[in-house]
């Protein structure tokens, strides 16, 4: 007779342990990263504690925090209307690029507008641009059954590359001395700042956009079928729900956000158009829309999680020389823990005799 | 076996129990088999009668209680270890490469220890012996061309191949014609007298009196009785046995007054992607106050053509007539179809989304009718999923908060008719609404079906004979993609013929 692990389905899946097991996963993931640092010579403990510390210990610190985690936020939030349905979009990125090209196209054409014209046509600009970006996998899903994570994913290169060209090329600042940007926006095309702070009114866009996300899944019809269509695209046809119709307006809505995201980072936080905006937020945002089960109060949460993390691994590298890299090690750890724990929802382990 | 005392039996079962999480399937379950029987292992749908044999099987291993082969106690770890004793089984589902053929399938997995395959020698091998127990098999055809009865003589030759004294059949009519049950038959008795033991699962009573020469019945995980075939009178006290009360065999049909033709469709034909027709010229139509069924083996058809007329399937030419309008069949799926309903055979996965509750669930097909503005009528769903599922004595353990998944088959078939019946449609088309559920639950779909005559033309998509001669006034009947022939079901000459009209028998 020999023991052995065995593996079995729980008849109902966990509910309230699953925070515990959510726990049990960043802590994991936490563990590992000091790990590595460890083996790195560094001292673990207290890199940990300077990445906290850089993210959240001072009031300067944690509004860097919160400014980052206003793009994560609305790109999250895109994703988690798209993966809703289960259509797995993995084109933020890439949707943010153009809506920053869109909402920047505005600002640098109408430069004479009042603000109050000047920023809602820039918002809509991004919405446009995003939300077609999110529209094309869509149609070619549904026209020649192409593979949605492939095709946005694609198309996140394609759009950098278009910003790229822009600001190297026709968009290009004569006085930048070559740098790759364009000229500064007016301050008419400039988010303002809330108060005596660095945070500015984006936030409350954030704020704005999660109830609504919330009402439109809870309450309307769209978000029914969404939900509907999401779990059971069987059930979804027998129901004559408009599966296809669905298709593409979670992905302009998904695109549409993800450029929200794009306009208010040109526009409050860098003034302009720049490569330097691409730092990765769709790519974290996918995270974050797993972490938080697209559920929009965690993502709000976990956006800012992570943008904390970005900020403190900041600090990390100048206290103790640590490659930049080891931001997105630990993002990537917190997925894959959190994404292996998610199995001890639906599965358990446990001794089994063998023969 | 019929007289005397049985001798010792070849299987013993006793005290098995086994549970699936909080359920028991089987409770402390004693079983003699003897030598030379074929023993009916008889129950409703959960009755765990499925959970047992595939114990015997070696597929689960018991929590409790032990099993003596010949007076040995043996332990089963895996099928191929209950094989090697002796035991093989043929599960409802076949077990077979469709791509390979009949040789190569029995030879898979066989693993004898030569590198060389001699597929010659093989066939010759399996042909003599497919002879010897007369099972008419071609050993060089590839599966994917057999009929169902034949795939079945696969798996049994596969087992009889690698030995095997004492064979278990899960449902085993349940794929099959008519004609084909009836070969079947024969194959058993003929296997029997040749020392075989079989077992077979069944919850068809008909079954039970014609082949059984031993019955077993389980009721709810524990077995309620076992005894010899002769000792049962009637059809009606086994399924009081079986059931537990009595159940009413014949349905009580009240008369109703036909009314208008509420749909038609002809001429209705589709081709698949390689240009064969699924279903060829379909006429027919039905009704207010009348229920036609729509027959057949599995395969002929009927499925295509039960979800072009509910409107699913693209590309189909004809002509659907719906309460006096007339639609081109290919415009039908975009129709406006308000008064019809379709209940389709899958109601886990179509009917039904698993993972929500149940008022989304009622949410599903009727959407419009709690749309205010952008928003849903939420609390007056809820009410009228509460009222439903009184009306149609849905037994939810958390109300309207239990999600589908969570509900019983009979449940859950319950909720899906009280969604679709809730607003008095004028047609409905109820595609195998009883397949899978127990004779109490059938009873009440059977029921809920006739009263729904009152006000409405209903079109029953079903394989099961007894349901389609108990519940419909006229039966067309479906043979390689073409209804056969239209007979009355009221009319018991008529009626009769139904059997080999689906095997394609016209006489």
């Amino acid at each position: 007779m020999a023991i052995s692990l065995r593996i079995r389905k729980r008849q109902t899946p966990l509910k309230l342990q699953s925070g515990l097991v959510l726990a049990g996963a960043l802590v994991l993931s936490l563990a590992l990263s000091a790990l590595l640092l460890k083996l790195q010579g560094k001292p673990a403990g207290q890199a940990m504690l300077v990445i906290f510390q850089g993210a959240f210990g001072s009031l300067w610190a944690l509004e860097d925090s919160l400014i980052k985690a206003v793009p994560i936020f609305l790109c999250s939030l895109g994703v988690a209307v798209a993966f809703r349905l289960q259509i797995w979009n993995i084109g933020a990125e890439g949707q943010y690029a153009l809506g920053a090209v869109g909402a920047s196209w505005v600002a640098l054409s109408f430069p004479s507008l009042p603000w109050y014209l000047l920023q809602p046509l820039m918002l809509a600009a991004a919405s446009v641009t995003g939300g077609l970006w999110g529209l094309i996998p869509a149609v070619l899903k549904l026209r020649m059954r192409t593979n949605e994570i492939i095709v946005t994913l694609m198309l996140n290169y394609i759009a950098i590359l278009f910003l790229d060209y822009l600001v190297y090329g026709p968009w290009k600042d004569p006085r930048s001395f070559g740098f790759p940007m364009t000229r500064q926006f007016d301050t008419a095309a400039v988010v303002s700042k809330i108060g005596e702070s660095n945070l500015n009114w984006g936030i409350l866009v954030c704020v704005a956009a999660g109830v609504i996300f919330w009402i439109f899944f809870r309450f309307t019809r769209y978000g029914y079928e969404i939900k509907a269509g999401g779990e059971n695209i069987r059930a979804a046809r027998y129901a004559r729900i408009p599966y296809d119709y669905l298709v593409m307006l979670v992905m302009v809505l998904s695109g549409a956000l993800a450029g929200w995201a794009g306009f208010l980072e040109v526009s409050a936080t860098v003034n302009r158009l720049e490569p330097s905006i691409m730092v990765g937020y769709g790519y974290t945002a996918i995270v974050v829309a797993w972490l938080a089960r697209l559920n929009p109060l965690f993502i709000g949460v976990a956006s800012l999680l992570l943008a904390g993390l970005r900020v403190g691994v900041e600090q990390l590298q100048l206290d103790f020389q640590v490659p930049a890299a080891f931001g997105q090690i630990m993002e990537g750890l917190i997925l894959l823990t959190v994404l292996a724990g998610g199995f001890f929802v639906n599965y358990r382990f446990y001794l089994g005799k063998k023969d | 076996m019929e007289n005397g005392p049985p001798s010792d039996p070849v299987l013993r079962l006793s005290g098995i129990c086994k549970s699936f999480g909080a359920t028991e399937a089987n409770r402390d379950i004693d079983l003699d088999v003897f030598a030379g029987e074929i023993h009916a292992i008889l129950g409703e749908n959960g009755a765990g009668k499925s959970t047992l044999m595939s114990i015997l099987a070696g597929r689960y291993r018991p929590d409790r209680g032990t099993i003596h082969l010949k007076g040995r106690p043996v332990h089963f770890a895996n099928p191929a270890q209950a094989l090697a004793a002796g035991i093989g089984m043929v599960y409802q589902r076949f077990m077979l490469v469709e791509s390979l053929t009949v040789t190569e399938n029995i030879l898979l997995g066989l693993g004898r220890g030569r590198l060389r395959l001699d597929m010659a020698r093989a066939e010759g091998e399996i042909r003599e012996f497919a002879g010897r127990y007369d099972l008419q098999i071609d050993p060089s055809q590839t599966v994917s061309r057999l009929s169902m009865g034949e795939r079945q003589r696969v798996e049994i030759l596969k087992l009889l191949y690698r030995r095997a004294q004492i064979l278990i059949f899960d449902e085993p009519t349940a794929v099959l014609s008519p004609p084909e049950i009836e070969t079947l038959f024969g194959i058993l008795r003929r296997l029997r007298d040749l020392g075989h033991t079989i077992l077979f699962i069944t919850h068809k009573l008909e079954e039970v009196m014609t082949l059984a020469t031993r019955i077993s019945i389980l009721r709810r995980g524990e077995m309620v009785g076992s005894f010899a075939a002769g000792q049962v009178r009637s059809r009606r006290e086994l399924a009081r046995r079986m059931v537990g009360r009595e159940v009413l065999l014949e349905v009580e049909r009240p008369a109703v007054t036909r009314g208008e033709t509420v749909y038609a469709v002809r001429d209705l034909t589709v081709q698949d992607a390689a240009g064969r027709p699924l279903f060829e010229d379909v006429a027919l139509s039905v009704r207010r106050g009348e229920i036609l069924a729509l027959t057949g083996v599995a395969g002929n058809g009927q499925g295509p053509l039960t979800a072009a007329l509910a409107g699913l399937l693209p590309d189909v030419s004809g002509q659907v007539e719906f309460l006096g309008r007339t639609w081109a069949a290919s415009r039908w799926p975009r129709a406006p179809r308000g008064g019809m309903v379709y209940i389709p055979e899958d109601r886990h996965a179509t009917a039904s989304v698993p993972e929500l509750s149940l008022v989304d669930n009622f949410l599903l097909t009727r959407l419009g009718r709690y749309r205010r503005g952008p928003l849903l009528a939420l609390s007056q769903a809820r009410r009228e999923t509460v009222r439903a599922l009184a009306a149609f004595d849905v037994r939810a353990p958390a109300g309207p908060d239990t999600t589908a998944r969570q509900l019983s088959g009979g449940n859950l078939q319950k909720f899906v008719l009280s969604r679709e019946l809730a607003g008095r449609p004028a047609l409905i088309i109820a595609e195998q609404p009883t397949s899978g559920l127990d004779i109490g639950a059938t009873e009440e779909v059977w029921q809920t079906l006739l009263a729904q005559r009152r006000h409405a033309a209903v079109l029953l998509v079903s394989g099961d004979l007894r349901e389609v001669l108990s519940l419909a006034d006229r039966v067309a009947v479906m043979f390689r993609g073409r209804i056969i022939e239209t007979v009355s079901a009221r009319d018991p000459r008529q009626a009769a013929r139904v059997g080999l009209l689906m095997a394609g028998i016209r006489d």
